[in-house]
């Protein structure tokens, strides 16, 4: 009695039709931007849609336009990298904090557990009142939106140094800072990386974020301009050049905290 | 010894990618018959097992199980697997449980078996426990029992006992002859421990380095029904001795080939 | 591109901590930190800096007006029936799709590639297609909040580990029992961080979405009072937005440990 093995239980197929997964990903990314196209140019109205091809012509314009980008990206991208500063020393300084401190670590992390789950972007209006639509209500926020991610990784990090080690360390009566430049710091890289490249992430958000809902200049403020005065075209080129930015960011800085990260080597 | 075979793989081959993981491997077994494997580590006997077991198809040669060839997994084979596979969300009673739920015995009926099965393996105390509050070695017994309450007539067992002390292995291999006896099922064994396979078996097949062919075959000269104590016999030690003079060779040539 | 699950969990579940004695240190920190704001609006003592009571009373004040109420239920609204959709649509579409294990290797990234775009610049896409009433707002909540729900089910879907799989498949079980007893217990963790990741993704899509759009909601009531600098206003309803998403945020937590504690614990690999 015996029956052919269930698929639940053979292994995953490398190829489909003679291609591998990652051939399909493309597949279906042409085909998306395929059917896009076909759509604008057919069936809704291109005030509405625009058509890729057509964005991509209208993003290069954009581009060769001097004003837009040293008063739209550069301010934008300015800000960007601020915030991320900003979050990253921020992040890493009051997770060390929390380290040293059991008390202060008891004492906030009830806050950290909980403070994705608010809607930050609440306290910017308050933000702008005090501080005015300028690029420092923006930072603050959006490095504030990045910290959090930054030293939750941090302190994972700084979890991660194995107990042997530890004892190791403590048999040879290394001092606070020695250990901190030889153990601690080391240790906890990969994961000060990885919370790093969140926090990126987090950073971009929240500059086009606030931008987009109230500020007087930048790439989010220009596509909600875009949008309030019906320049649908310019609308869909900024939103791809955000796309293209901020996947260029985020690969160009994942390099480079990548050589930081010993597990991938 | 081999009244009907209940085992006979011809010729059987596994490749992954590039690797060629198994083969040509020929074996048999018969009703009633224990058989181990030793061999080096990587040589494919995890592969082997799971091809016995319907679980993996061979990419040339053939399997017969009970006289059929072999095309799935078969309801009178149990398994258990190298990594003690307990489901942790299950309590210990009713991972046991099952391999006959899957059987559609019901409740209460599986949970009846069940308890006994725990008491083969002496874990009735934990019945209630989760997987996570046992040692591994522990989870590798529930995984014992769950594969002996469906009354099997073959278990393919990959190093059941490797996560065991001493102690507790010799009590268990004592447990596992008496069921074997009392089910009259074949087995083949994982093993990395030539006392082990000693102690258990009827015959032993010693494996080459990858890829993974019989290299050699012992028949142990003890009598069964035994207990752990046929060990401490010359018989036995001589039998020991004789297997790893054997197999020292493919070990070296194993851990060349890794490094 | 590279998919991982770290990159879409923000906060992992911290180990429970031995309580200590005496007043609980988060308490301390939130009173002192209350004083804190008091003293500095005391000392500034202007009216753009509102001290908590002042705050409060606003929020009270607020609160009697039906405008405001009104705002308040359809945020809430919103929030519930933006969230339920991630809830159901998003773990739906992440199972089916982690069962397709091929399909589930070959869309993911494009998911995660959509899904690391800052969403918020695709906002007016929704109000331009669903107009400037209550679909786009609910629309971009949800798209706020559904893909990391798609991803992660997917993702935990299709990395069941083997070894029981293997083991029903010995046992010669049918594909809907391996369902029901595998796949659905060991992807109810990942389901239910996602859950509570989720939450506060939605959330903050739709206060974004309302503070843009500016017709009714909590979002809205927030930003029409800037050029009024009713600073007061503002905080207390700040108050609001924060007790909004406590609760949820609490109970999905709590909900998380639980579920990992039961169904997270994977014993297999140390058999060996
Ligand atoms: N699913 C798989 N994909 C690719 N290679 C595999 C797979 N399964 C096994 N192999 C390879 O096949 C070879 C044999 O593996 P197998 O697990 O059968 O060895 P083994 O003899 O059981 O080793 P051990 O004693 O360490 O358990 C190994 O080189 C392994 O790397
Ligand atoms: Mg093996």
């Amino acid at each position: 009695m015996t029956a052919a093995l269930p698929r639940y239980a053979r292994p995953r197929p490398d190829r489909l039709l003679g291609l591998t997964p990652a051939v399909w990903t493309g597949v279906l990314a042409v085909l998306a931007l395929a059917a896009l196209e076909v759509l604008a140019r057919t069936v809704v109205d291109p005030i509405d849609l625009v058509p890729p091809t057509t964005m991509v012509v209208r993003t290069a314009e954009l581009l060769g336009t001097a004003g837009f980008v040293t008063g739209q990206v550069l301010p934008s991208l300015g800000l960007i990298a601020a915030a991320f500063a900003l979050a990253g020393v921020a992040g890493v300084g009051l997770a060390y904090t929390m380290w040293r401190s059991p008390w202060w670590r008891l004492a906030l992390q009830p806050y950290l557990n909980v403070y994705y789950a608010i809607p930050i972007f609440a306290v910017y209006p308050i933000l702008v009142v005090l501080l005015g639509t300028g690029g420092v209500p923006i930072v603050l926020l959006s490095a504030a939106f990045g910290a959090v991610v930054v030293v939750t990784n941090s302190l994972l990090g700084f979890d991660s140094v194995p107990e042997p080690v530890r004892k190791l360390a403590r048999s040879r009566n290394l001092g606070t800072r020695r250990y901190l430049t030889a153990i601690l710091l080391p240790a906890a890289l990969p994961d000060i990386a990885s919370g790093l490249r969140l926090g990126l992430v987090y950073a971009t958000i929240g500059v086009l974020a606030t931008e987009f809902i109230l500020s007087t200049r930048g790439l989010g403020h220009e596509i909600a301009d875009a949008y309030h005065t019906f320049r649908t075209a310019d609308m869909y080129a900024g939103i791809l050049l955000i796309c293209l930015l901020a996947l260029a960011l985020n690969i160009a800085v994942g390099a480079v905290l990548d050589r930081l990260d010993w597990r991938r080597r | 010894m081999s009244a009907q075979p209940l085992i006979r793989s011809h010729d059987v081959t596994r490749r992954f990618g590039a690797v060629e993981a198994l083969g040509p491997l020929s074996l048999h077994g018969a009703r009633g018959e224990f058989v181990s494997i030793v061999g080096p580590s990587g040589c494919g006997k995890s592969t082997m097992l799971e091809i016995v077991g319907g679980l993996q198809r061979p990419d040339s040669g053939s399997v017969f199980v009970a006289g059929v060839p072999l095309e799935g997994p078969r309801d009178e084979t149990a398994i258990v697997f190298q990594d003690s596979a307990t489901l942790p969300w299950r309590t210990v009673l009713d991972n046991v449980a099952f391999s006959l739920e899957a059987r559609g015995v019901a409740r209460d009926e599986r949970r009846d078996i069940a308890r006994r099965g725990l008491e083969t393996v002496g874990l009735a105390a934990f019945a209630a426990h989760y997987p996570a509050q046992l040692s591994g070695g522990m989870r590798q017994r529930v995984a014992l029992a769950r594969a002996l309450v469906t009354e099997p007539d073959l278990i393919l067992a990959d190093e059941p006992f490797g996560a065991l002390d001493e102690q507790t292995r010799l009590l268990m291999s004592d447990e596992l002859l008496a069921v074997v006896d009392r089910l009259g099922c074949g087995v083949l064994f994982i093993t990395h421990s030539i006392q082990e396979a000693v102690l258990l078996s009827d015959r032993i097949l010693v494996m080459s380095a990858r890829p993974g062919r019989i290299v050699d075959e012992i028949t142990v000269p003890l009598e069964r029904p035994r207990t752990s104590e046929v060990l401490s016999s010359t018989a036995a030690a001589e039998c020991v001795s004789r297997i790893w003079a054997l197999i020292r060779r493919e070990a070296q040539v194993a851990m060349q080939g890794a490094s | 591109m590279t998919l991982s699950d770290s990159a879409l969990a923000d906060t992992p579940v911290a180990p429970a901590r031995p309580a200590s004695r005496g007043v609980p240190p988060p308490l301390v920190l939130g009173i002192g930190l209350l004083a804190a704001w008091w003293a500095i609006a005391a000392l500034v003592d202007s009216a753009v800096m509102p001290t908590p009571v002042t705050a409060v009373e606003r929020l009270l004040v607020n609160l009697q007006s039906t405008r405001f109420l009104d705002s308040a239920a359809d945020t809430v609204l919103r929030l519930l029936t933006a969230y339920v959709g991630v809830a159901v649509v998003g773990a739906v579409t992440g199972f089916l799709l982690g069962l397709a294990r091929f399909w589930a290797a070959a869309v993911s990234p494009l998911l995660y590639a959509v899904y690391s775009v800052p969403k918020i610049v695709l906002f007016p896409l929704f109000l331009l297609f669903l107009g400037l009433g209550d679909a786009s707002q609910v629309g971009f909540a949800f798209f706020s909040g559904v893909l990391p729900m798609v991803l992660l089910v997917s993702a935990a879907a299709a990395a069941v580990p083997p070894l029981p799989l293997k083991l029903a498949a010995s046992l010669r079980m049918s594909t809907p029992a391996v369902i029901t007893k595998i796949v659905l217990p060991s992807i109810l963790p990942a389901f239910a961080g996602a859950l509570r990741l989720t939450f506060g993704l939605t959330f903050l899509g739709l206060l974004i979405a309302e503070m843009f759009t500016g017709v009714s909601g909590l979002g809205y009531e927030l930003l029409r009072n800037v050029p009024l600098v009713r600073m007061g206003d503002i905080v207390g309803e700040v108050v609001l937005v924060i007790l909004i998403a406590l609760a949820p945020a609490i109970g999905l937590r709590t909900l998380e440990t639980r579920v990992r504690a039961r169904f997270g614990t994977t014993t297999e690999g140390d058999g060996r």
